[in-house]
């Protein structure tokens, strides 16, 4: 075994070029693959974060009656206005005195109706949402959707404001409107007070109201009127780990006249934000594939080149085992220092690397866990590397000594 | 007593469905301290059956004994062992290894052995520094004489004291003078440790250094000794 380790080193520092060369391709393919690493781990930790702030609430609607009931109130122009901002989407109505049995859930910490709209504007006919909110339930919007904290431009509303609106930034970009613009809403006019930022939240509109001035605007545009009635229960839990209880409690509540849909919204936010940690397992997986076929394709070429010393060492008693050990020792030997040169260095590098694709990478993420990164990329380089090697050290102990020696 | 006895060897080769038939077989023994020439033409596979002597091939049927033991019931490992422990090899084209220095070639054969650094070392130095390569311990072959390499070939071939010595063309290579002066000093060590020696050859071998000679011919092998004296 002894003379197993001393040979491969001596066999290494014999070609210093080209054992050179491996270890700089270990060293390459390490730094690469821990800055990928990196990334998906600091990209793993931003959204956990969102995760966490997001994590504690959620909406709850009714797609369908228990009874197979129509929506009982419908637009007047049902293709282009109703209940939700998709077409596809129905929600029922619920009374809104559920909203003290959801409040009184242990696990539910706040919670406020929605009444969501979507509407046709009557001049140029384009389609917004409308989303009405009791400005009273302070909290519960705060932590569902928006409160004075998400305004951008202008106030928010003050709880007795009346007839008029804070608009979402989208909405505004899109039509160029500001405090102080006035917006159609079911043919009136409505003064913009403010405009709220756009970022991620349980639910959104594009153009709130108090809650009576939205239940007015929706009555011109149904059949029937309005009762006390919302058609989205917004709900903030005791945290994210509360959250599956609470929307289990909300939805049995529910349960007996409609059916209910609890949808924990930080999910599908998570779906849409940055690098999908798919796509880095990816890159992750081809990084590896290119190391494995660079270390088969350097070990096979070094097999094939010295079949005939390898002859030689068989025909002088060398065994099957020693050859093969001192083939696999050697891709081992290299790749282990190319791969820990490079998890230094992509660690080393990997701030650089953040801010030049201009990702805020924030060290206060505790996004590394240095001994665990470092084990792995290591091991894993290793474990490719002795992989990789095992076909070539196969080839050498299979070379009939005989056919390479008889002249 | 013989130190190895080869009983009904047959070697056939497979070449993509048809079987090259090599010999088929042969029997003959080499007693200690003799030296067996096998001859025949080119081709008739002479390096095949020293091959198959040094377990380095396999025959398709027949026995090879070598001190009591088959050959042919061993192991890839076990027949290494033996190589490395008990037989010497020699070829035409020396099979030095070119990026080895002399002492690293002679060396070689006593790795993995459990023999020590310093030992194998001291062993090899000394054999190098009998064959007159005292001051060529860290040249690469191709820093050295081809006579020189052949010097190496046979210190790589004794370091470890073989009992038996294949010697596939060992003068084959080399000028009449260089090859008397190799076959002088292999002769004289073979002698003095009265070992065995199987050589091949197709001709550059001179007859005078064989106790016997073997031809190898239409896959049979015949006894000429007394035809060539
Ligand atoms: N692995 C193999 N596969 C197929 N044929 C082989 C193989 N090894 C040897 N042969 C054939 O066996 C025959 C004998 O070859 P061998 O090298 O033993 O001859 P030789 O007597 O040593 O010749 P030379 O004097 O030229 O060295 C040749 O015809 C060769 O082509
Ligand atoms: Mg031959």
């Amino acid at each position: 075994m002894n003379d197993v380790f001393s040979n491969t080193i001596k066999e290494l520092l014999r070609k210093p070029i080209r054992t050179g060369v491996n270890v700089f391709g270990y060293f390459l393919c390490c730094a690469f693959i821990t800055i990928v690493a990196l990334f998906l781990r600091f990209d793993l930790q931003a959204k956990d974060a969102v995760v966490k702030y997001m994590g504690g609430k959620f909406l709850i609607y009714s797609p369908v009656r228990k009874d197979g009931a129509p929506q009982a109130k419908t637009a007047k122009t049902p293709m282009s206005e109703g209940f939700f901002t998709e077409p596809m989407v129905n929600t029922h109505l619920m009374p809104v005195s559920l909203v003290k049995e959801i409040a009184a859930i242990d696990e539910v910490k706040a919670v406020t109706p929605f009444l969501l709209f979507r509407i046709k504007q009557g001049q140029d006919g384009h389609v917004f949402s409308l989303g009405g909110i009791k400005i009273e339930d302070k909290y519960a919007l705060k932590s569902t959707m928006v409160s004075e904290a998400d305004i951008i431009k202008g106030v928010f509303f003050n709880p007795n404001d009346r007839n008029v609106v804070v608009i979402d930034k989208s909405y505004a970009d899109l039509w160029n409107l500001k405090p102080g613009s006035v917006v159609n809403v079911a043919d009136a006019l409505y003064p913009v007070i403010g405009v709220v930022s756009s970022h991620a939240r349980t639910a959104r509109a594009d153009i709130y109201m108090n809650w009576e001035d939205a239940k007015i605007a929706i009555n011109k545009r149904l059949t029937v009127p309005l009762g006390d009635e919302a058609n989205i229960f917004l709900v903030a839990s005791n945290g994210g780990e509360y959250n599956a209880v609470a929307m289990k409690k909300s939805r049995e509540l529910l349960e007996g006249n409609l059916s209910a849909n609890a949808v924990n919204c930080s999910l599908h936010i998570v779906d849409f934000m940055g690098l999908s940690k798919d796509t880095l397992n990816y890159v992750l997986m081809a990084a590896c594939i290119l190391v494995f076929l660079f270390s088969a394709n350097s070990q096979w070429s070094l097999v094939s080149e010295k079949r005939h010393e390898i002859a030689i060492l068989k025909a002088i008693g060398w065994k099957n085992n020693v050859i093969f050990g001192q083939i696999v020792l050697g891709s081992v030997l290299q790749s282990a220092l190319g791969g820990a040169l490079g998890a230094v260095v992509g660690v080393a590098v990997f701030p650089f690397c953040a801010a030049m694709l201009k990702i805020p990478f924030n060290a206060q993420y505790e996004f590394l866990n240095m001994p665990s990164l470092f084990a792995w990329v290591f091991v894993g380089i290793v474990v490719i590397a002795i992989v990789s090697a095992l076909v070539p050290a196969f080839k050498a102990v299979r070379t009939s000594p005989a056919d390479v020696l008889r002249n | 007593m013989f130190v190895l006895s080869a009983e009904n060897l047959s070697k056939s080769f497979d070449i993509r469905g048809n079987q090259l038939k090599i010999f088929s077989d042969i029997s003959f023994a080499v007693k200690p301290g003799e030296v067996l020439l096998i001859s025949g033409r080119s081709g008739v596979g002479k390096s095949t059956l020293l091959g198959i002597l040094s377990g380095l091939d396999r025959a398709n049927s027949g026995k090879i004994i070598f001190k009591d033991k088959d050959l042919t019931a061993m192991t890839l490992n076990e027949l290494a062992e033996l190589r490395a422990m008990h037989i010497g090899m020699i070829f035409q084209s020396f099979n030095l290894i070119q990026t080895w220095t002399a002492l690293e070639n002679v060396e070689a054969v006593l790795m993995h052995r459990g023999i020590n650094a310093a030992e194998r070392k001291k062993q090899a130095i000394a054999i190098l520094e009998e064959l007159g390569l005292g001051d060529r311990l860290s040249n690469l072959p191709a820093e050295l004489s081809v006579g020189q390499q052949q010097r190496v070939a046979i210190a790589r071939t004794m370091v470890h004291n073989p009992s038996l010595i294949l010697a596939d063309e060992p003068t084959g290579d080399v000028d009449e003078e260089t090859a008397s002066e190799i076959m002088t000093l292999l002769m004289e060590r073979v002698k003095k440790d009265n070992i065995s020696m199987i050589a091949a050859s197709h001709g550059a071998f001179n007859k005078k250094y064989a106790d016997r000679e073997l031809l190898l011919k239409d896959g049979k092998i015949f006894d000429v000794t007394q035809a060539t004296i």
